[in-house]
């Protein structure tokens, strides 16, 4: 008879995986130690408290106790493993495919990948051709390949192979612990959990003496996840059943001393399942564990499974998928990862076993010996390890050879990311194998953000500092809502590692997934409440930023919703002692092709540049000569196609930046920082279809200039939504905004930076900004669509009384300014 | 001469589910052996009622006729005059183990079922030699895809390593005879399964089982079992460490072990002998038995049907079978559940806390307990103990009575009564047996 009269197909996979789980089974050793902590936090446990905590007391107890477990956050060089089990065994085969091996064609048939598919790796093996992220990951240089994985005397039994695997053990026998179990148990007494599983029992490998593994659903809602008062008392009591031993019995108190351990979890876990995770096998899971290290409870190993790997038939319909799952859990689970834990995760993807060389007769392949595994880790030795098995003269039932033994992984893990000592975890030496380049974190310490100084312009030609589309600045995903990525703006782009007070760039959202904003912050400082650009998905969209950096030169982006990839160009930095200071003008037109001023009147065509004189034009207020850069306020008008401008100094070679983005029919204002080149000039480049452009001078950085750059923590001074500044708003009547003495910025300033966003317009409309008590210019800093937030950087002189004017064109909208620097 | 009342509560929690004081005060009075005798009593098990909806294979709704089959089972649980036919049900569900999961077939899986409620207190060997032919268990260890050209180890193997000898009492070339004997042995085509014995598909030729030499045929493997004077000592070892395990406490001594066994052997294993012969032993009423066991989720969902009233319709014990880890009808793997600790984890008690907010909301809606929140918390807790037919310990009255006071203070009456019962379904007092 056929397995499909069955209502469903056997599932020996499961039955291996459930007697490979182990539950607690001693009740004295379970929880005696978290009880007995338990019992020391509690009511009557005989802790001694300071006079201060005494005083806290009556307020603490019992219902407002922390309830969190008590793990210490991960240090800077403690390497996290994420654990990924292919259940079922990977073939490893089509995984790493031996594309050139006439053997794997014969064997295989029609199961093979053919060759033209394959991602190749070198002239003889390559990746299967739904693996195209961990491609990408390899050739940034952060994957080890380990072939022909497995051990000596395969069994070919799910059961057994995953018991052997999951043991990593030289002593084999029935396994009553696993490998990373027997790691944890050296770990200090502190009772904390270090490990988890994406699921409900703990697997054996996370499995030791000391239980430091527990199981976490994928689903908010866990009993002790309640926070009214009612809820409160049923958790204040439900702890109480283990407030002092009931004299009942080793079970009964590990009932209650559960029940109390189960309220921690929940209260810690979830407030990161509140945000709902993505549908799928093992995208959720990723997602978690990203959002497991980022939110730094402790843990070192999260763990995780799934499948089915078990293509005995239809195994194009299955292996395939897998891969494709497999391909999108690791992308989201970078991008749902903060950067600050990027060089301390590692992923581990292993299965029990490969499969049979040779296809069978239902499309599918059977248990084998030895297949691939995955090292992927920002500190991985990328590349191919071991060696691919020889496929040379197999028969039927021949498998695979292994080359190298999955505890020498394991050793290679231990000794370099986990910092133990492989011989004692595994109980014999497995060298050989060094999957990593360096061990977690930071090779060096991160230097201190620079002090908050006055400083000089330095002009830089643009540079690339972050693409997270194609690995510039480290990050290779997107970002997901709520994740901190990091722009790298010391020591880079031309920018020096020390004296630096400022930097300048344009950073620009790409390919958004939903209407969002990015919020822009110096690293090691809070999150501000500001934003510093606005979209709408699909939209490409930049602002200028001039900021401090801070810890490790580093400056934070976030986003509140969706995905999105993020590029940095750095146009320039201020340095604590220079020439370059800062001359405001009142706006004056440089171009526009529109009318001839600047450039002849015409469009400026698909690849086209032009060259903008930008010094000594008469009237400008720009010297003729000792100009380091030029602030620009550049319009685009009447794009015929969706394109981008790059801005940069004549004469230098155009670099891969942008300075705007824009739709077809689009105008679109941003501020640019370009650097002066050859005769007083800057080039503009427009890549598709063709263009109007507009330029107005708003200052200069120059030789003998008076302005020296301050920077501020983003302060917002202006909010018509909640009248800080002022109240209701801004309709068509001009609005006259006092900046100097307000949010930081002296009396004495000479020119504001601040980031204006308006939102919820009625009407397309822009906007203008301008000194106070001089006439309104005719180029706006911000245009805008009904219902749409846009946000855009303005450099402006401050007007009498130190104030600015600003002027909304139609309609009415809301208005924020948040002052993130000043001239003085 | 009369019992002490903690003892028949005792036997009649480890017998059955729940001890209710009705029953506790009717056998007290009695000696200790008429006690279990009591208990032992089946003759008046009401006739096996399974619904009409379970009679028919529904490739749709298989899993709908699951859920009538659980909820049937735990109201019988909780309504049966002897309810320790249901726990050898229990037993042996988790004993001769099919999974649900694999099979989805209702007729087959219920025929299991009444193979082993009609035969749970009996004789092992005839249960055995049914459970082997059972079309359910055919499936299920793939013998019925076990064939002369295409032996298949599976059934062979558990046979010998989980269902009736344990690891070491057999060898591989014993696991492949087996296997060979019970090639053929296979079931007919759906809709309607039965039995099939297909002898172009058995090997007939000579096979070497237990160091004899013959054409061996499947069921005369478990003949052998049972009449071999090496193995039978073996089994009798075997099924008295697990029925000791199932109803007293983990890892017992030799002494235990051959008084049991040696009751097995006496009676041709007959189960209610064993089980005669476990009641009766004197570190069955010990404290280390008393305390010994973690009430399995399926026994703590009979508590809380039995002992609210409400019906398995009512309260949906199968939302939360899952999380708490245990559905009776589907065991995680071939080895059954594991005892005690196994229940004991922080994700399953999170399916027992919301099983437990379930009950109270229902059972409160229902008007048990109505007016509790009007007196005062010994009240409450009386009454607690005596729905549940518990002793709270100090520590947990305590708790119990510091939320009474907090909660009339704080929210007055409202919703008492529902997080009350909450609560006290989740001491440690209803999750010990």
């Amino acid at each position: 008879m056929s397995g499909s009269t069955y209502g469903r197909p056997a599932d020996e996979v499961g039955v291996a995986l459930a007697r490979l789980s182990q539950r607690d089974d001693d009740p004295s050793g379970m929880n005696r130690r978290r009880f007995l902590q338990a019992m020391a936090i509690g009511l009557g446990g005989g802790a001694v408290l300071s006079a201060a905590d005494a005083a806290l007391l009556p307020a603490l107890l019992p219902s407002q106790l922390r309830e969190a477990w008590s793990a210490p956050p991960v240090a800077a060089h403690e390497g996290i493993l994420v654990t990924v089990f292919a259940f079922g065994g990977n073939d490893g085969l089509n995984t790493l495919v031996p594309y050139t091996d006439a053997n794997y064609y014969g064997y295989r048939g029609g199961l093979a990948v053919p060759p033209d598919q394959v991602l190749a790796l070198n002239g003889s093996v390559g990746l299967h051709p739904n693996l195209r992220y961990l491609k990408q990951l390899y050739d940034d240089g952060r994957v080890a390949v380990v072939q022909g994985v497995g051990y000596p005397s395969p069994n070919l039994s799910h059961f057994s192979s995953m018991a052997t695997w999951m043991q990593g053990s030289a002593a084999g026998g029935i396994p009553t612990d696993g490998w990373i179990g027997r790691w944890l148990d050296g770990f200090p007494t502190d009772d904390a959990f270090r490990a988890v599983t994406i699921g409900t029992s703990v697997p054996l490998h996370l499995v030791g003496a000391a239980r430091r593994a527990t199981g976490i659903p994928q689903e908010a809602g866990m009993f002790g996840s309640g926070t009214d008062a009612q809820d409160r008392r049923l958790f204040d009591a439900v702890r109480e059943f283990s407030a002092a031993s009931s004299g009942r019995g080793a079970w009964h108190d590990a009932w209650a001393g559960t029940a109390r351990t189960q309220l921690q979890v929940a209260a810690t876990i979830d407030p990161i399942l509140q945000r709902p995770l993505p549908e799928g096998s093992l995208l959720p899971k990723m997602v978690l564990a990203a959002r497991l290290v980022n939110a730094n409870l402790g843990l070192r190993v999260i763990d995780m499974g799934w499948g089915d790997f078990d293509s005995h038939s239809g195994q194009p319909a299955m292996h395939p998928v897998r891969m494709a799952e497999f391909d999108a859990g690791l992308k989201a689970f970078f991008t749902n990862l903060d950067d600050a834990y990027r060089s301390r995760v590692s992923i581990l993807f292993v299965s029990e076993f490969g499969r049979t060389p040779w296809a069978n007769g239902s499309s599918g392949t059977d248990h084998g010996a030895a297949s691939v595994s995955f090292l992927v880790s920002p500190q991985a030795a990328g590349g191919l390890h071991g060696q691919y098995p020889s496929l040379a003269n197999k028969n039927r039932w021949d498998n695979l050879d292994h080359q190298v033994d999955f505890r020498q992984m394991y050793a290679s893990v231990l000794s370099t990311w986990l910092g133990a000592d492989p011989a004692t975890v595994l109980g014999g030496a497995y060298g050989g194998l060094s999957l990593f380049a360096s061990g977690p974190g930071p090779e060096l310490p991160e230097a201190p953000a620079p002090l908050n100084l006055p400083g000089d312009f330095v002009a830089l030609s643009p540079v690339r500092v972050l693409d997270t589309r194609n690995n510039i600045g480290g990050r290779r995903a997107p970002l997901a809502a709520s994740v901190v990525a990091e722009i790298p703006t010391m020591g880079v782009g031309g920018v020096p590692t020390s004296g630096v007070t400022a930097v300048a760039l344009n950073v620009t959202a790409v390919n958004p997934t939903a209407d969002s904003y990015f919020t822009i912050w110096p690293k090691g400082e809070g999150m501000p409440l500001a934003s510093s650009l606005n979209w709408r998905a699909g939209e490409t969209v930049p602002n200028l930023v001039v900021m401090k950096p801070g810890v490790g030169g580093k400056i934070n982006v976030w986003t509140e919703s969706g995905e999105v990839d993020a590029i940095a160009d750095v146009v320039g930095y201020f340095r604590d002692s220079g020439d370059n200071r800062l001359l405001p003008l009142s706006p004056r037109r440089l171009l526009d092709t529109r009318n001839g001023i600047g450039a002849p009147g015409q469009k400026v065509g698909p690849g086209q540049s032009i060259d903008v004189t930008v010094t000594g034009v008469p009237g400008s207020g720009v010297p003729a000569s000792g100009v380091d850069a030029v602030v620009l306020n550049i319009t685009v008008d009447q794009p015929t196609e969706g394109s981008y401008l790059t801005v940069w100094p004549t004469g230098e070679g155009r670099p891969n930046a942008s300075s705007l983005n824009y739709r077809a029919d689009q105008a679109v204002p941003n501020l640019v920082i370009a650097k002066v080149g050859a005769g007083g000039q800057v080039s503009m480049f427009n890549a598709f279809g063709s263009v109007n452009l507009i330029a107005d001078v708003v200052g200069c950085f120059a030789a003998g200039a008076l302005g020296r750059h301050q920077s501020l923590s983003p302060t917002r001074i202006l909010d018509t939504r909640s009248g800080v500044g002022r109240t209701g708003r801004l309709a068509t009547q001009p609005f006259s905004l006092g900046v100097a003495g307000v949010g930081g910025v002296p009396g004495d300033a000479t020119s504001v930076v601040m980031n204006v966003t308006v939102a919820d317009p009625d009407t397309g409309s822009y906007l203008s900004v301008w000194p106070t008590g001089e006439a309104m210019p005719t180029v706006s800093s911000l245009n805008y669509e009904p219902g749409v937030n846009v946000a855009n950087l303005v450099i402006v002189k401050l007007g009498a009384g130190g104030a600015v004017d600003l002027a909304n064109a139609r309609g009415s909208t809301n208005l924020i300014a948040d002052v993130v620097g000043y001239f003085s | 001469m009369s019992s002490n009342p903690e003892d028949v509560a005792h036997l009649l929690r480890r017998a059955g589910f729940v001890a209710p004081p009705a029953r506790v005060a009717a056998l007290a009075p009695l000696d200790w052996p008429a006690v279990v005798e009591a208990v032992l009593d089946t003759s008046a098990a009401p006739t096996e009622d399974h619904p009409a909806a379970l009679a028919t294979f529904d490739g749709g709704d298989s899993w709908k006729q699951h859920i009538v089959h659980l909820q049937w089972w735990f109201d019988r649980c909780a309504s049966t005059p002897t309810p320790l036919v249901e726990k050898m049900l229990l037993f042996w569900h988790g004993h001769f183990v099919v999974q649900w999961t694999k099979v989805y077939h209702m007729p087959v899986m219920r025929e299991l079922s009444s193979t082993y409620r009609a035969g749970g207190l009996g004789r092992i060997e005839p249960l055995a030699q049914s459970m082997a032919v059972a079309p359910a268990m055919l499936w299920y260890l793939d013998n019925a895809q076990n064939t002369k050209r295409s032996p298949n180890l599976n059934f062979a193997r558990e046979l010998m390593e989980l269902f009736l000898l344990g690891v070491g009492n057999y060898t591989e070339d014993d696991v492949l005879a087996a296997a060979r004997a019970w090639t053929g042995h296979s079931t007919t085509e759906p809709p309607a399964v039965s039995y099939a014995f297909r002898s172009d598909q058995h090997d007939a030729d000579l096979k070497t089982y237990f160091g004899t030499t013959r054409a061996w045929d499947g069921p005369e493997i478990i003949t052998e079992i049972f009449a071999n004077p090496t193995k039978r000592p073996v089994v009798a070892r075997y099924f008295a460490r697990k029925l000791w395990e199932f109803f007293a406490y983990q890892n017992p001594g030799a002494p235990v072990l051959d008084a049991i066994a040696a009751a097995l052997l006496a009676s041709d294993f007959e189960i209610r002998s064993a089980l005669r012969a476990i009641f009766n032993h004197s570190e069955f009423r010990s404290t280390t038995a008393k305390q010994g066991l973690v009430r399995s989720p399926a026994e703590f969902v009979v508590t809380a049907l039995a002992s609210t009233g409400l019906s398995a319709a009512e309260a949906h014990p199968e939302w939360l079978l899952d999380m708490m880890g245990q559905d009776p009808f589907d065991p995680p793997n071939v080895s059954g559940w594991r005892p005690n600790g196994y229940w004991v984890n922080t994700s399953a008690f999170n399916g027992r806390a919301m099983f437990a907010q379930n009950i109270g909301w229902y059972a409160t809606q229902k008007g048990v307990w109505a007016g509790i929140e009007s007196g005062t918390a010994a009240a409450a807790i009386a009454t607690a103990e005596a729905t549940f037919a518990v002793s709270f310990s100090a520590t947990t009255r305590a708790a119990l009575t510091t939320w009474f006071d907090r909660q009339r203070v704080s929210d007055g009456q409202w919703n008492m009564r529902q997080n009350f019962m909450t609560l006290v379904l989740l001491a440690p007092e209803l999750h010990t047996a």
